[in-house]
């Protein structure tokens, strides 16, 4: 290796640390200044905003840990992700399923109007669906908030379970119908086993989507027994508007969950973003 | 999913990553298993047709509908029909007009600041260096984070007195009181400013997936014919990243479109208008006024904004790139 | 990279599982509150905070009921209020401040007329029941009220020369000069909320064309008399003198650097506000408020028929959803004991609505005193406007001075959007 190329690669090195660097702390800092604020009280946060708190002070996150509204919130969330991802993703699989693998007439269009779905902005929709909710008095419920959710989420969950639907070989079909597998069977013993990887993918899609959901639960719940984290953090950043530090403990502690989740599902996540799960 | 949250939804398909379907079974189904009955696929199919009809097509026809009255939706059904008065006043309406400008001004920022900056790094971050993985796992987080709950974190941020941007700047010596989410000159751009760093590392593993699936031999076979890294950059990466990039301009205006969460927990839409969009603006006049028609007069012109720079963009720019586009997914192809 | 997504996948299974099993059981009751009676009032500081909560245990307790309380910051309330009314289900006991908007409430259906059902309504002064009143029939049970007037931080006053209040606009305005040229900011504003900003117009409004003059624009939905735009000029000549704290634009009434905590630092000299600001003042700063803190009338203009005893103002209160359970009522009333009600006075520092003053509040903290004062001594009284209109033109009033305050609307503006609004609402 010449010296040129040596110093180029320094060069570079540095350059690229530098970037990155600074991005890591154009990310970093927001987040740092709550978890940080969080254990300072209101009165280093105004005379110390930027440095270690001093001394450290707990309280903030111990009451917002030892509060009832905020586990109630955290179940809320979870609860309305999970049932959400489950319909979303078994309706689909059904569906994508019969589009992949069956012709008949009229397949083409419907296909069409599920995808075209995906055309329809969220906000669009809110105000006529709330009216909707309304009438079928699923206002204040969970279901208020599941149902349009999933929904929402079905027009990109078919079209990536019907890829990989559609990648399956029909070999694979026609061994079991030769075993005397109905389509029935054949979906929930063999197909849906095969589709896992893909599976995972779009239920992280889904549950993250939930998770964050702002909008729908604004309007639906009212009412505070079924409110997700982020109607909570809101809500809680008002009620204790004139508490700072309390109020960054909490948007603390509500990013928590989404912090270790991405720790662990962090590869369904991106691949899901970036490949459509078609790599499986 | 509010706000951007349609960029989640739509990536995959556009996204060059995409692996290829595999032709060979999925294009023609040929093979049926044995010939099941009507019944049979009515019961796969009906579940999920029954919720997308209900909760997706009904909604977006019933604002269709009710945009043509004027209604307090207290109660009963529309009746007082207005026909197309709801419309004529939309164009007349300032703050509508204004959502439209901010709109736009948010898409051509993040075309020119944040596309090429996340591009950039992504590109950096294609190299081989010791803790690369780590940086791009750390660039990513933002966009993991609930949009709600990151407005609540940067009002505080913003905040005039205990905020860390004014502390930061005092300590580097600058004692300008700078007004973050009070001035209304500044407000959007303060707002595209978190809007970066929400969405940059977003952008930037889709570029990295894209950068990603140019197969090194063409690199190799570029070096060998004696080419220098720019050039090679120009005439190899640049042009393969094309539907890459084409695809996050097209998720980006989509994400705009719906603006909502970020902006609504932030700012309300204030000062006076100064940083609204066009979901607050359907939202306050819908749910704080009480004006459901004119507000629903808002979602369809929502609803057609984004149809049809769908089609346009998808019928000018991206009809090369994709296979399985948004209204091609449809199957014109198959 | 296998073990994390098998556990994903575990999780997903077991949660759905479990999911399944728990929506059968939420189902059923279509997410009601599982409380017997569910309250939202905007207390949402301590210590009326904390005093409510256990006015409501201890009544719960009492009476073998389950409570729902939600303290909410006021602009959250009214947003939730709405959605609520347009979801046709309030909840059982919700704060109201009367007029348009619960008269919009009681026309949905969604109020409880509580017309000879409140036991204790004889022990509140008549008077104070009028905002509640609607076509004769009562809707509401008032806690506390008052009027909006100048509160001031006299120190401040004082260093910048000001001998006394002004009694004009125009001494006024050289007050707000005056204060200004010695570096203080004259006056917090809450901008971002928009209320405290309509009543600046209101009370300049009263006082050029007078409560009657008010009135009859109101009746005629016609905003465009001559008073009405020298109101919104001369709220324009106001802001341009630029008197509000850095950074207003964007401030909301209650949050660590809002309006009343500005007031509460001694960072302002003064703020239009209700009988609630000088608790408030503390609340939200943290501190003890200005050491003296006075109080004046909104100034008269020149020319103008109104005079300082007629008062922009209103109270607090409560109303109740019409299928709220009987207990909700008797719960007001358990608030109107003697005993709880002279606590809630001396805690919140509220100004007394019943009709023997002396027994409930023996000892009225100076503050209180003054409004009590200006009340008792009132020729007139107009209810905030937000709120004595239906929303839809409050919320237009509430918008456009936000607009003239910015320097975003021309007073023709401001009364075709207004004038609009009444159009679209007839």
């Amino acid at each position: 290796m010449s010296v040129i190329t040596r110093r180029a690669h320094l060069l570079r090195h540095t350059g690229f640390y530098i970037a990155a660097f600074l991005t890591t702390a154009f990310v970093a800092t927001p987040i740092l200044f709550a978890l940080l604020g969080g254990f300072k009280d209101n009165q280093q946060l105004r005379e110390n905003a930027l440095g270690l708190p001093s001394p450290w002070n707990v309280e903030n996150y111990t009451d917002v840990l030892s509060s009832g509204a905020f586990w109630q919130q955290t179940f809320s969330s979870i609860f309305i992700a999970l049932i959400t991802t489950f319909i979303v993703v078994a309706c689909s699989a059904m569906v994508a399923f019969v589009f992949a693998r069956f012709a008949f007439r009229g397949r083409e269009g419907l296909f069409t109007l599920f995808a075209a779905g995906m055309m329809f902005p969220f906000a669009v929709a809110v105000l006529p669906l709330f009216i909707i909710l309304r009438t079928f008095e699923l206002l204040n419920s969970p279901l208020g908030v599941i149902l349009p959710q999933a929904a929402f989420g079905l027009p990109l969950t078919i079209i990536i379970l019907r890829t990989f639907f559609r990648s399956i070989p029909g070999e694979v079909e026609e061994a079991a119908t030769i075993d005397g597998a109905g389509p029935w069977l054949f979906f929930v013993r063999i197909l849906l086993p095969m589709a896992r990887p893909v599976l995972a993918t779009v239920s992280v899609l889904a549950l993250v989507g939930s998770w964050n959901s702002f909008l729908l639960p604004l309007v639906v719940l009212q009412k505070s027994t079924w409110w997700t984290l982020p109607l909570g953090v809101t809500q809680f950043s008002g009620q204790y508007a004139s508490d700072t530090a309390k109020v960054l403990a909490f948007v603390m502690l509500a990013m928590l969950p989404a912090l270790v989740f991405y720790a662990f599902a962090e590869r369904h996540l991106i691949s899901g973003l970036t490949s459509g799960g078609t790599k499986g | 999913m509010g706000g951007r949250g349609v960029t989640v939804k739509a990536s995959p398909q556009g996204s060059p990553a995409v692996g290829r379907p595999d032709r060979r079974a999925g294009g023609n189904p040929r093979r049926r298993s044995g010939r099941p009955g009507a019944g049979v696929l009515a019961s796969f199919i009906a579940p999920g047709l029954v919720l997308f009809l209900l909760f997706v097509i009904l909604p977006v026809l019933f604002a269709a509908y009710v945009a043509f009255f004027r209604w307090n939706g207290l109660g009963g059904v529309p009746t007082d029909f207005v026909g197309l008065e709801n419309f004529r006043n939309l164009l007349q309406d300032d703050v509508f007009l204004g959502d439209l400008w901010r709109l736009g001004l948010i898409v051509v920022l993040s075309l020119v600041v944040q596309l090429p900056l996340s591009f950039g790094l992504a590109m950096l971050l294609h190299q081989r260096f010791p803790g690369r993985t780590a940086f791009r796992l750390l660039f990513f987080v933002p966009y993991v984070l609930t949009e709600a709950v990151t407005a609540v974190l940067f009002r505080l941020v913003f905040s005039p007195r205990r905020g860390f941007a004014d502390s930061f700047l005092a300590n580097l010596g600058i004692d300008a009181q700078i007004g973050w989410l009070s001035d209304r000159d500044i407000i959007m751009f303060v707002i595209f400013g978190i809007l970066t760093w929400k969405f940059f590392g977003f952008h930037m593993i889709l570029f990295l997936a894209g950068r990603q699936n140019i197969p090194d031999e063409l690199y190799e076979a570029a070096e060998i014919d004696g080419a220098t890294r720019s050039q090679a950059f120009r005439n190899i990466t640049l042009p393969l990243m094309g539907p890459t990039l084409r695809m996050i301009v097209f998720l980006s205006v989509i994400g705009t479109v719906q603006l909502f969460d970020l902006v609504y927990v932030l700012t309300g839409g204030g000062p006076f208008h100064a940083s609204e969009t066009l979901a607050i603006t359907m939202y306050e006049q819908g749910f704080q006024r009480n004006q459901i028609g004119y507000a629903s007069a808002l979602s369809i012109a929502m609803f057609l904004i984004s149809l049809v720079f769908a089609l346009f963009y998808q019928r000018l720019v991206l009809k090369r790139d994709l296979q399985g586009s948004l209204t091609n997914a449809g199957g014109n192809r198959s | 990279m296998r073990k994390p997504l098998r556990r994903l996948r575990a999780a997903l299974a077991a949660g759905a599982a479990a999911s399944l099993a728990l929506t059968a059981a939420a189902c059923g009751d279509s997410g009601e509150s599982d409380a017997d009676i569910t309250w939202w009032h905007i207390q949402n500081q301590d210590p009326l905070m904390s005093t409510w909560q256990e006015y409501a245990d201890d009544f719960g307790e009492a009476n073998d009921l389950t409570f729902d309380v939600q303290p909410i910051e006021n602009q959250a309330f009214k947003d939730r209020m709405a959605t609520a009314s347009q979801s046709g289900d309030v909840p059982d006991i919700f704060h109201t401040w009367g007029g348009g908007v619960l008269a919009q409430q009681v026309e949905a259906g969604l109020v409880q007329d509580l017309t000879g059902k409140l036991d204790c309504i004889d022990q509140i002064n008549p008077i104070a029941l009028e905002p509640y009143t609607i076509d004769g029939k009562l809707y509401g049970m008032p806690f506390d009220a008052g009027v909006v007037g100048f509160w001031y931080n006299m120190d401040l006053f004082a260093q910048a020369g000001i001998d006394q209040p002004p009694a004009t606009w125009d001494e006024f305005l050289t007050a707000v000069q005056a204060l200004k040229d010695e570096g203080i900011a004259p006056i917090a504003l809450a901008g971002a909320d928009q209320w405290p900003g309509h009543y600046y117009w209101t009370y300049l409004v009263m006082r050029i064309v007078g409560l009657d003059g008010l009135e009859a624009a109101a009746e005629a939905g016609d905003f465009s008399g001559e008073g009405f735009l020298q109101a919104g000029d001369m709220v324009a000549e106001l802001a341009a003198m630029e008197p509000f704290q850095p950074g207003f634009e964007s401030a909301t009434y209650g949050e660590a650097d809002g309006q009343s905590a500005v007031m509460g630092e001694g960072l302002a000299a003064m703020e239009l506000m209700g009988q609630w600001a000088p608790q408030a003042q503390r609340d939200n700063s943290g501190t003890d408020g200005p050491e003296n803190l006075g109080f004046f009338p909104f100034p008269t203009v020149e020319g103008g028929v109104g005079t300082t005893t007629e008062w922009l103002g209103g109270g607090n209160g409560y109303a109740v959803a019409a299928d709220a359970p009987d207990e909700a009522l008797d719960f007001l009333c358990n608030f109107m004991e003697p005993e709880n009600y002279a606590r809630a006075i001396t805690e919140g520092n509220l100004t007394p609505v019943a009709v023997d003053t002396a027994a409930v509040a023996p000892d009225l903290n100076a503050d209180s005193q003054k409004v009590v004062d200006a009340l008792a001594t009132a020729t007139g009284t107009q209810l905030y406007l937000d709120q004595a209109y239906p929303p839809a033109i409050g919320g237009v009033i509430n918008e456009a001075t936000e607009g003239l305050l910015l320097g975003q609307l021309t007073a023709e503006d401001f009364v075709a959007m207004v004038n609009e609004a009444w159009a679209a609402e007839a």
